[in-house]
């Protein structure tokens, strides 16, 4: 038992150390990003900025009206064919949000679907951190199951 | 109708803290209920009249999706419904409210309630062939439907049509088969809802097996006056997983003796029952966890290219147009060769090095089968992280069409103009992390515990194992990148 105890403390200590570590401190930037909304897709689909960046985004369509929300950001806007919509934002939170069509476009609405992921210092550490936990999880649940509840059932 | 303080305790206990099981069938409203021969009818009447309204809106509403009740109510409220909800804590609890095979029982029964004296079922009443009495065609079944789910999900006129087919081929093979053929080979559903039910919370299950031993008559499938029997195909004398238990009770209906009990007990239990394991049903685990991170990928992934090659008939005035078939087809390969082929083959080369790593004289069949149901837990938990945004995002749909289902201006209840509102989405990403994980936690706890069926010694067990935690933690990893990455 004691051996697994020093295996979790060390496994959770490397995960801090890696992540801790790893992350640089970049400076903020502005960035202007032009996006295109269609029948059901933002182009790009992804858009990775850093933590602290002022992100203006430039939102046209090309067929119809879209709606441009972004999860968490308190963004909702109406785009409408011919206008370009303009919207300023820091990128104060980390993590991943999605950016939906607020307005009914069609069939497939439900599903018109982009990213804005923020990072801190070029790395995505809700991902880096969701990993390490699974991985602990993971490792450490078969570790305790294995001491704990074995049987012989074979 | 009086609960006794110890059903209380014993319920909490099952049910909380999973300690044991605790009988439901104890509390005497659940049992006169459950053995009331108007339960199932009465039951699934209600929603008999949601199918139809479902199949007309589906045929005759609007033809966008999230202005249409038959696509709100079947793919966002029904399904988040099904697969978080009722699944996990009631088996297959939605089986015995689904009107789809009620037309075909009803006719063989002649009747809808009361079992007639000199009952004799309408029909041929044949037995399903031998070499189908497996769960490959609702894997086929189902993987058909998934291939065109982009259209299902969102074009009203499908999902009607798809509706309105599933009732009539249940119907037919009504009159040429016995009893639920249609549910229990057949419904693409089904399959699926026998294999997460192992999951399940519930089970309809024998309190003593001796006693049927010693009980010839067997009403439980034979029936008798007041119940018709298993239509299953179900002997719960024998019965060990829910796989094919569609919880209509007409076995507590019948049995003399009382002997029949609907447990609360611990998730996953079913897994470990070492009867019934085969490749169909592992095929089954696979196509759901592929179909479950594809469906993520296509869904509610950036990609919108992905999106276009789904929606082979696509066309910017809701109506159909072919468009792109080629790329369909690249898409349908995708589904295909991945549920079918990659994920099963790498799974088996996982397999594989569970074999070499424990050194086990075992054939590398009964490993690859037995291991792949450890993956139950972890693909339902993937199906409910999936379906987690499309009720806290999309919920305002189904409150607009419950007023008006049609999307032709209606506004029955008021609730029309409610406006599009998620529910915290910035936070859906991190529930879907811990729902994966909560399921990966049942699959190494499981897994290690199929493991232990095979191997006698405890290091065995782990080496054998140690393939098996690192297929579970990648794919949860890979989910977790879809989610947050």
């Amino acid at each position: 038992m004691k051996k697994i105890s020093h295996y979790i403390l060390f496994s959770i200590l490397f995960s801090l150390i890696l992540i801790i570590g790893i992350g640089n401190v970049y400076a903020s930037q502005s960035r202007v990003i032009d996006i295109r909304a269609s029948q059901f897709k933002f182009e790009p689909g992804r858009i990775i900025v850093n933590q602290g960046d002022t992100v203006t985004f430039k939102v046209k369509t090309s067929d119809v009206t879209h709606g441009f929300y972004i999860d968490g950001y308190n963004v909702d806007k109406e785009v409408r064919r011919g206008d370009e919509v303009t919207v300023t934002i820091v990128a104060d939170k980390v993590g991943k949000f999605k950016i939906r069509c607020s307005i009914t476009c069609g069939a497939l609405h439900p599903f018109m679907i982009g990213e804005f992921i923020v990072e801190q210092g070029g790395v995505n550490y809700v991902f880096l951190s969701s990993a390490v936990g699974i991985i602990l999880v993971g490792v450490s649940t078969l570790l305790f199951i294995w001491r704990r509840d074995y049987e012989y059932q074979a | 109708m009086s609960i006794k303080l110890s059903q209380i305790k014993g319920f909490l206990n099952s049910f909380l803290l999973h300690k044991g099981t605790f009988d439901l069938l104890q509390i005497d409203l659940i049992k006169r209920l459950v053995k009331h021969r108007a339960f199932q009818f009465a039951v699934i009447l209600p929603n008999l009249f949601f199918f139809w309204l479902i199949i007309l809106t589906g045929f005759f509403g609007s033809p966008v999706g999230n202005m249409n009740l038959s696509i709100t109510f079947v793919w966002m409220l029904w399904w988040f419904a099904l697969i978080a909800l009722l699944v996990p804590l009631f088996s297959r609890l939605w089986c015995t409210i689904c009107p789809i095979p009620s037309f075909g029982e009803w006719m063989q029964r002649k009747g809808f309630i009361r079992k007639k004296e000199d009952y004799k079922p309408l029909g041929f009443n044949k037995s399903w062939p031998v070499r189908f009495r497996n769960i490959w065609l609702q894997n086929l079944g189902f993987l058909i439907l998934a291939t065109f789910s982009v259209l299902l999900v969102t074009r009203p006129i499908v999902t009607g049509i798809i509706l309105a087919i599933l009732i009539i081929l249940a119907s037919v093979l009504a009159i040429f088969y016995a009893k639920r053929v249609f549910c229990r080979y057949i419904c693409p559903v089904g399959g699926f809802l026998g294999l997460f039910s192992m999951f399940s919370s519930i089970e309809l299950r024998v309190k003593k097996k001796e006693l049927c031993v010693h009980h010839f008559s067997k009403e439980c499938i034979k029936g008798c006056e007041t119940s018709y029997g298993c239509p299953w195909f179900e002997y719960p004398g024998s019965m060990e997983r829910n796989n094919f238990c569609g919880l209509c009770f007409e076995c507590v209906k019948a049995c003399p003796f009382n002997n029949i009990a609907l447990n609360l007990r611990s998730f996953g239990k079913d897994i470990l029952a070492k009867v019934g394991r085969s490749l169909d049903e592992a095929w089954k685990a696979f196509i759901m966890l592929t179909l479950a991170i594809l469906y993520i990928l296509v869904m509610q992934g950036p990609w919108g290219w992905i999106r276009d090659l789904a929606n082979v008939f696509y066309s910017p005035s809701y109506g159909f147009a072919l468009n792109g078939i080629e790329g369909f087809l690249l898409y349908a390969g995708l589904f295909w060769g991945t549920s079918l082929g990659l994920t099963p083959v790498t799974f088996l080369g996982f397999s594989y090095l569970s074999k070499a790593f424990s050194k086990a004289s075992l054939p590398l069949r009964r490993l690859f089968i037995d291991f792949s149901y450890e993956l139950i837990p972890l693909a339902l938990g993937a199906w409910i992280a999936f379906s987690i945004p499309i009720i806290m995002v999309n919920w305002s749909y189904i409150v607009n069409t419950l007023s008006d289902p049609f999307g032709w201006g209606w506004n029955l209840f008021g609730t029309k103009e409610i406006p599009w509102t998620p529910i915290t989405p910035e936070f859906i990403p991190y529930l879907q992390v811990l729902i994966v994980t909560i399921g990966l936690f049942y699959s190494i706890k499981l897994g290690f515990k199929l493991s232990s069926q095979h191997f006698l010694e405890k290091n065995l067990a782990l080496r054998a194992f140690i393939p098996q935690l690192a297929f579970l933690i990648g794919t949860s990893i890979l989910l977790a990148w879809l989610f947050v990455g």
